[in-house]
């Protein structure tokens, strides 16, 4: 904070410094009386101003960084720590019997009474929180009681107080416990694992530590464990785990996909020249055993390369619980939000674009989600802590991310009314459910009657579908009355590689992604039916699915006109199904997606489901069609 | 001693022909190519090599004179057919000039390269005030007297 201060009076930053100076204080009244002196109703206080503070000097640096003015309004901001100091400052002379340092050994000491009882022994262990975490801090870096303590808030935002203890249990008012600490580590202990699991991530966030150590205890006998502590702490070791905070280097995103491409490249030139048509009819054994070496080579490469731009989501999924605190501090709804399945891993640009979404859709399950009062939920038999679990999943091909709330779900009279006021429904007609909710997502949409700070500007929902569609994915919306409401979004694993169908159209290539494709099948002509717009029509397994043929759509020069001749692929993305005809399947293949260059792109190609390209095994070009974006063009021709 | 009798030959030089001093300070490199007996010229510095045997990759729902998308060592560029853009009939067996224009590769197909030029530039005179003549910015005769080059306005292949 002192850095902050100096730097930024220095470069005459004037609303950073005065601000950066009334926190100094108020962490130097903290720091000389030890934290015991915010009494506890002022701590939330506390904890959101500095988490105010830090978003506040976030802006400003960032509005620095691009040149633009600061904002000068800072006078509520300081006004308000300055209440708080006031506060704090008030407290101890406030004429209290027991003045707060006091407090502290007395709390320590009830809490330890308490925790006594629970923590039988320390070395051994507690039977009833088997799971446990052990951290040490790095050497030196000072006030590890603190530190401590802010593992302990961070582990309290998802795990209930009751489920887990830790040790030394004073590290809150009592300096002192910093030397235990650094001796013999910060043992938290959990009831769960899963809540184990979660600190692991919690302290993989925080700074200055050293290492970590998670061990699950285990007790083949209750009674023997309690009468002899110690020999519940021998089997232990077996299931430690020695983590160690791994070295990381943070290399240029654009480095990494200039090695990605040049990776894809070798891949791509090495079977050219192992399947050179020069080489066929010769005997080459020793050419052939380099080749195959090669070949594990490179495939080992692409996978590396490919891993490297690969991480997990839990820096996204944790942000979500700040936005969910917040948020329930301001509307007066008291919510938890459960992370599933943070260790997902997704390509980084991919990541770097969830976190706006993911943050609209939990706004607004808070916002509009979650039941007004608490009251509705009891009466519908619910906890009145609102519960949002956000959690992520690997399919192999895709990653499913699910926000899901358990508030009061979609009022689908509420939605379609809103919906016919918008002229965006048409009065007269009747909606499925799932046609309902897909209002939600159109541009201009918005349910609730006011407009929070947070939500309610009908800008959400259409912005998440757009962005999760750029990324190649897929928003869908499902709710049940009472019940709550899931919002699934699905992402393609890498947008650079993906699993593609070759086919032909007379002289052209083109890659259709294989998770599109239903089926392939021939037909005869007599099973197309032609409507009076001179459409096509198939029937597959009891429905009807309009032909589109890829030779008139495009207006290619060379392709097959005859039905019986060609192939027909029946495709499906989102909520579009058809049928498109080909000349011929070439073959499945992992490729490589490359961008068209921009100057094509600024035609407007995109629009009519040419959405990249990519090298084929030869060097040829193969066109990459985008099987929604194809079919919204055949409609519109 | 090698060194000064370059330099002792490059004063003399200049000593000797002080206006071909001043000519090449002020001359622009032109490379020239040929496109239904029309010569064009494009600045040098912005060509940044001739293709002669490539696919080109035919794109759907483009304007008919990009021809399509070559793959120029894993780069995708896309190919303007000149031809086309002027409204003439198209050519098979042309050649592919790859240009940086603007921060953007794009390949223009051609008949021929004719050859590479210094042309001072107070020798391009501007168009016609009622040319009608597209994606040319000046036009010049060549000291040789082989014919007259118009300067390719490669900002005018962009899309507009």
């Amino acid at each position: 904070m002192h850095t902050i201060k100096g730097s930024s009076a220095m470069m005459e930053f004037q609303s950073l410094a005065t601000i950066a100076h009334r926190i100094e204080d108020l962490f130097f009244i903290i720091r000389e009386n030890t934290m015991s002196v915010v009494s506890d109703e002022n701590r939330p206080a506390l904890f959101d101003l500095v988490f105010q503070s830090i978003d506040y000097f976030r802006g400003e640096v960032e509005s620095i960084e691009a040149e633009q003015p600061l904002s000068g309004d800072i006078d509520s901001f300081l006004s308000n720590i300055n209440s708080l100091i006031a506060k704090i400052k008030g407290d101890p002379d406030g004429g209290e019997p027991a003045p707060a340092p006091q407090q502290a050994p007395a709390k320590g000491g009830e809490a330890a009474a308490v925790n006594s009882e629970l923590a039988a022994d320390v070395s051994g262990g507690n039977k009833d929180f088997p799971h446990e975490l052990l951290v040490y801090f790095e050497e030196g870096c000072g006030m590890e009681n603190l530190r401590s303590f802010m593992l302990v808030t961070g582990v309290r935002d998802f795990c209930a107080e009751s489920d887990f203890i830790f040790l030394p249990n004073d590290v809150e008012g009592n300096p002192s416990s910093s030397e235990a600490v650094i001796e013999n580590g910060f043992r938290m202990m959990f009831r769960n694992a899963a809540d184990r699991d979660g600190a692991v991530s919690v302290v993989n966030s925080s700074g200055s530590i050293k290492s970590y150590q998670a061990r699950d205890l285990q007790f083949d006998e209750p009674a023997a464990a309690n009468a002899k502590p110690e020999a519940a702490a021998a089997p232990a070791p077996a299931q430690n785990a020695q983590h160690s905070k791994e070295s990381l280097i943070s290399v240029n995103l654009s480095k990494l996909e200039q090695l990605t491409s040049v990776v894809s490249e070798i891949v791509i030139t090495e079977s050219m020249v192992t399947a050179s048509p020069d080489l066929k009819g010769l005997n080459l054994d020793v050419f052939n055993k380099s080749a195959r070496q090669l070949r594990k080579l490179t495939d080992e490469l692409q996978d590396v390369a490919m891993s490297l731009r690969m991480v997990p989501v839990s820096a996204t999924f944790q942000k979500m619980n700040r936005i969910v605190r917040d948020m329930s501090k301001k509307l007066g709804k008291r919510a938890k939000l459960t992370l599933v399945g943070e260790g997902t891993e997704v390509d980084k640009t991919i990541v770097d674009s969830l976190g706006d979404p993911i943050m609209h859709i939990v706004r607004n399950s808070m916002d509009h989600g979650l039941e007004e009062r608490e009251e509705d939920r009891v009466a519908a038999g619910k906890d009145p802590v609102g519960e949002i679990i956000l959690s992520a999943r690997d399919t192999g091909g895709e990653v499913i991310i699910e926000i899901k709330d358990d508030g009061a779900g979609v009022s689908y009279d509420a939605v379609l009314q809103k919906a016919i006021k918008k002229g965006l429904a048409s009065p007269d007609m009747d909606y499925s459910n799932k046609e309902i909710l897909n209002f939600l997502m159109m541009p201009g949409f918005s349910t609730n009657v006011e407009v929070t700070e947070f939500s309610g500007r009908g800008v959400g929902m259409d912005v998440v579908k757009s962005t999760i569609e750029d990324l190649g994915g897929t928003v869908s919306l499902s709710s049940e009355p009472g019940k709550g409401m899931t919002t699934t979004l699905k992402i393609p694993l890498t947008m650079a590689i993906m699993d593609g169908m070759e086919v032909s159209v007379g002289d052209s290539v083109f890659t259709i992604p294989i998770n599109n494709i239903r089926q392939s099948f021939k037909v005869a002509a007599g099973d197309i039916i032609h409507d009076s717009t001179s459409g096509e029509m198939i029937n597959c397994i009891g429905n009807f699915y309009p032909v589109i043929r890829t030779k008139e759509l495009y207006s290619l020069r060379s392709g097959i006109d005859e039905i019986e001749d060609g192939i027909l692929l029946w495709l499906e993305s989102g909520d579009y199904s058809y049928c498109l005809f080909v000349d011929e399947l070439l073959g499945e293949q992992q490729v490589v997606v490359k961008p068209l260059p921009s100057y094509v792109n600024s035609y407007n190609i995109k629009q009519y489901g040419i959405n990249g390209c990519t090298l084929l095994g030869d060097g040829s070009i193969s066109i990459i069609l985008d099987v929604a974006n194809l079919y919204l063009a055949a409609h519109n021709t | 001693m090698n060194e000064d009798m370059l330099f002792a030959t490059e004063s003399q030089l200049r000593e000797l022909d002080p206006a071909q001093v001043e000519e090449t300070v002020d001359a622009q490199k032109f490379l020239i190519l040929v496109t239904d007996d029309l010569k064009f010229g494009v600045d040098a510095e912005d060509v940044i090599e001739i293709i002669t045997n490539h696919t080109i990759t035919y794109l759907p729902m483009l304007p008919d004179f990009i021809r399509g998308i070559v793959n120029l060592r894993g780069q995708m560029i896309p190919i303007v057919d000149i031809r086309l853009h002027l409204g003439k009939p198209e050519k098979e067996d042309c050649l592919v000039i790859v240009l940086n224009i603007g921060g953007a590769q794009i390949g223009i197909l051609v008949d021929s390269v004719d050859q590479m030029i210094d042309i001072p530039k107070a020798d391009i005179l501007p168009m016609p005030a009622h040319s009608v003549q597209k994606l040319v910015s000046g036009m010049c005769a060549l000291p040789d007297g082989s014919g007259t080059m118009m300067v390719l306005d490669c900002g005018q292949l962009l899309p507009q």
